[in-house]
């Protein structure tokens, strides 16, 4: 059977979906430490509902990043997979040749 | 918000208040919704040559991610918006406050940081500066309210129960190929309100995994959020249109190569296909500042149907539907309609902002219905001379309606939207058909607009089932059309409801309307006609200009020279 993969771009693509879930959470850190100073800025009008705090937020962020990085790397392991399963393939081939 | 001065934060806490910081939380949702716009960018850059169903079955983990994003980045942004209020409100409570302390001041005492007021010189002055400090200290304890309508979207996490509906993982791409399918779906059986309610209830991944893996159940789904539906058309239209182009291509070889002549083998049916996804695509895809939501896709009839709108639709106070009418389709008239519909609304939002509740106006260019066409004339069923393809297009008007109610009224709990419809031509036979069926009891609309309009399908606009004062009709010169009154009778002629002004008039806001000619003027940018559109639409009829002059010979006008050949 002839594999319709491309194993280097499959590579390429876990690599890429890896280094963008991956990505310093520069945005994310400043968000929470914004989040965290509000009780500070709005005295006596806490406390605020959960949607204005840091955890629900880090929570989600950090799930989504999660998510694109586990992609990437279920991306890399497949075609870590055909790899093998093309060079079995192959092996088979000139063994029966 | 009345709260007890003893519960109120202090006068001290108002001072203490940092609304600069308030506004720095907003500015890092803001950055953190554009860092994830990037991300999304990045990712729906990657293209791929690898084919087959390993392939797919990795794409449709990618648009699951995609979606999710897409919420989460909508999320941020209506936390920044929320957040900016609070400020807004804070800095108003402050105002309030400083003024309190200058009056205070000038009668030679002070408002102590628990509120009291000390060392006046003028004791007449008291009262007026004990209620602004009070005015102070009870905006600012109100002040976070914006905040509690923000939503974080909930995330499944592997190991968590989720009523046997499982995301997709990592482990799904490895297993590449196999057609593993969560085994959730879309219930069958449930009314709108009911599929809402369910709908809100799942995660935000289950959610994005329901879109990628079944977009046409969530596409026909009525009572899902806009956006759910926006998100799931986008990918059919994608899908649809990728179809349609090879279609054609195919078509066009056989055709070639074929000895019966081309029209004969259905061409023209495929390139109408191919434009009206091709006019959809490009509408969704514009890129002006409006965040249209692609709300319905309706690939089954002759013509694609199709229903845009400006803005989000989920979070529009007021939401302005505009319904047309004889010989439109997506590829001759969605482009054109679109941008004049965004333009009305437009203007709309900004008089709710300088007039109104300020909840925020989106447009709908509503082409959700077969509207008959010049070849159907001679057909019973189809004919523009009969009702049946208005009666067709109402059930499907009450049906898009009475979805949008239901997923504002249920999954967010918030009510439903004020709904204005601006019916153009033999779509007010639509809309009146629709209004006319329940009366108003059913599908949530608050004003009817009709423009240019041959007959609701009324005698009586009382039929409607709408307050008089809720009826508009606007008959623009050199209109032909809205002097036919053949479906019940001339709206033109009904006692009771407002006509509007279509010619060159004075605005309440100090601009110029210009004058509408003819029956497709009604909503050109910077027309009286369309003032009169956007004040009603906003919620603020009392803006409109209306015409009563029930005298005019309006026979006249069909004879004016310059509406001849």
């Amino acid at each position: 059977m002839r594999l319709q993969v491309d194993i280097d771009e499959l590579l390429a693509l876990g690599q890429r979906w890896v280094e963008l879930g991956s990505s310093p959470p520069v945005t994310r850190d400043a968000l929470a430490a914004a989040l965290r100073s509000l009780p500070g800025a709005l005295p006596g009008v806490a406390p605020l509902p959960e949607g204005a705090t840091a955890p629900p937020w880090c929570h989600v962020l950090d799930a989504w990043s999660s998510a694109i990085t586990d992609h990437g790397a279920a991306l890399t392991r497949s075609a870590d997979a055909y790899r093998v399963a093309d060079d079995r393939s192959r092996v088979a081939r000139t063994g029966s040749s | 918000m009345s709260l007890a001065p003893d519960v109120l934060p202090s006068a001290g806490q108002v001072r203490a208040a940092d609304p600069a910081q308030v506004r720095a939380a907003a500015s890092a949702a803001r950055s953190t919704q554009r860092q994830l716009d990037r991300q999304l960018r990045a990712l729906s850059a990657n293209a791929s040559a690898w084919a087959g169903p390993a392939r797919v079955a990795a794409s449709t983990r990618h648009t699951e991610i995609c979606v999710v994003g897409d919420v989460l980045a909508d999320a941020l942004g209506h936390l920044a918006a929320a957040l900016e209020r609070v400020a807004d409100e804070v800095d108003a409570a402050r105002h309030l406050l400083a003024h309190a302390d200058l009056l205070c001041g000038q009668a030679g005492g002070h408002v102590t940081d628990v509120g009291g007021i000390v060392g006046l010189l003028d004791p007449g002055v008291e009262s007026v500066i004990r209620a602004t400090v009070l005015e102070a200290r009870r905006r600012y304890a109100g002040s976070a309210l914006a905040v509690r309508q923000v939503q974080v979207p909930r995330w499944w996490s592997p190991g968590e129960a989720s009523g046997g509906a499982l995301p997709p993982t990592a482990e799904d791409v490895v297993a590449l190929g196999s057609g593993e399918s969560t085994g959730l779906r879309i219930p069958e059986d449930l009314a709108p309100h009911a599929l809402a309610t369910w709908f809100a209830a799942l995660p935000v991944t289950v959610q994005g995994a329901l879109i990628a893996r079944q977009p046409d159940a969530v596409a026909a789904a009525e009572g899902l959020p806009a956006w759910a539906h926006d998100s799931a058309n986008r990918l059919r239209l994608a899908q649809a249109t990728h179809a349609a182009v090879a279609a054609l291509q195919a078509a066009t070889t056989a055709a070639l190569a074929s000895p019966t002549p081309i029209d004969d083998l259905g061409l023209g049916a495929l390139r109408d296909r191919v434009a009206d996804l091709e006019a959809v695509t490009e509408v969704v895809q514009r890129q002006d500042g409006h965040e249209r939501q692609l709300l319905t896709l309706d690939l089954t009839g002759r013509r694609v149907a199709v229903a845009v709108s400006t803005g989000d639709v989920d979070h529009a106070g007021q939401l302005a539907v505009f319904v047309p009418g004889f010989t439109v389709t997506p590829a001759t008239h969605l482009r054109g309609y679109d941008a004049r519909v965004t333009a009305a609304s437009d203007l709309a939002g900004s008089i709710d902002r300088a007039w109104g509740a300020g909840a925020g106006v989106v447009g709908v260019t509503w082409l959700g219905y077969a509207a008959p066409q010049v070849d159907e004339v001679l057909s019973r069923s189809r004919s523009v001379a009969g009702r049946a393809p208005a009666t067709a297009g109402a059930a499907r008007l009450r049906t898009f309606l009475d979805g949008l109610a239901a997923s504002r009224e249920t999954a967010q709990g918030a009510t439903a939207p004020d709904v204005t419809i601006w019916a153009h031509s033999y779509g007010s036979l639509v809309a009146g058909t629709m209004l006319a069926a329940d009366r108003g009891e059913v599908t949530p609309v608050r004003a009817v607009v009709a423009l240019g309009s041959p007959g609701m399908g009324v005698s009586d606009p009382r039929q409607l089932g709408l307050p008089l004062s809720e009826i508009f009709v606007a008959e623009a010169e050199l209109d032909p059309v809205a002097e036919l009154g053949v479906f019940g009778s001339d709206p033109g002629h009904w006692q009771g409801v407002v006509r509007l002004e279509t010619e060159a008039r004075q605005l309440p806001d100090g601009s110029f309307g210009v004058a509408g000619r003819g029956h497709e003027s009604y909503l050109t940018p910077e027309s009286t006609s369309a003032w009169n559109l956007a004040v009603i639409a906003a919620g603020r009829p009392d803006l409109a200009l209306a015409r009563w002059r029930r005298d005019e010979p309006r026979v006249l006008r069909l004879r004016d020279p310059a509406c001849r050949p």
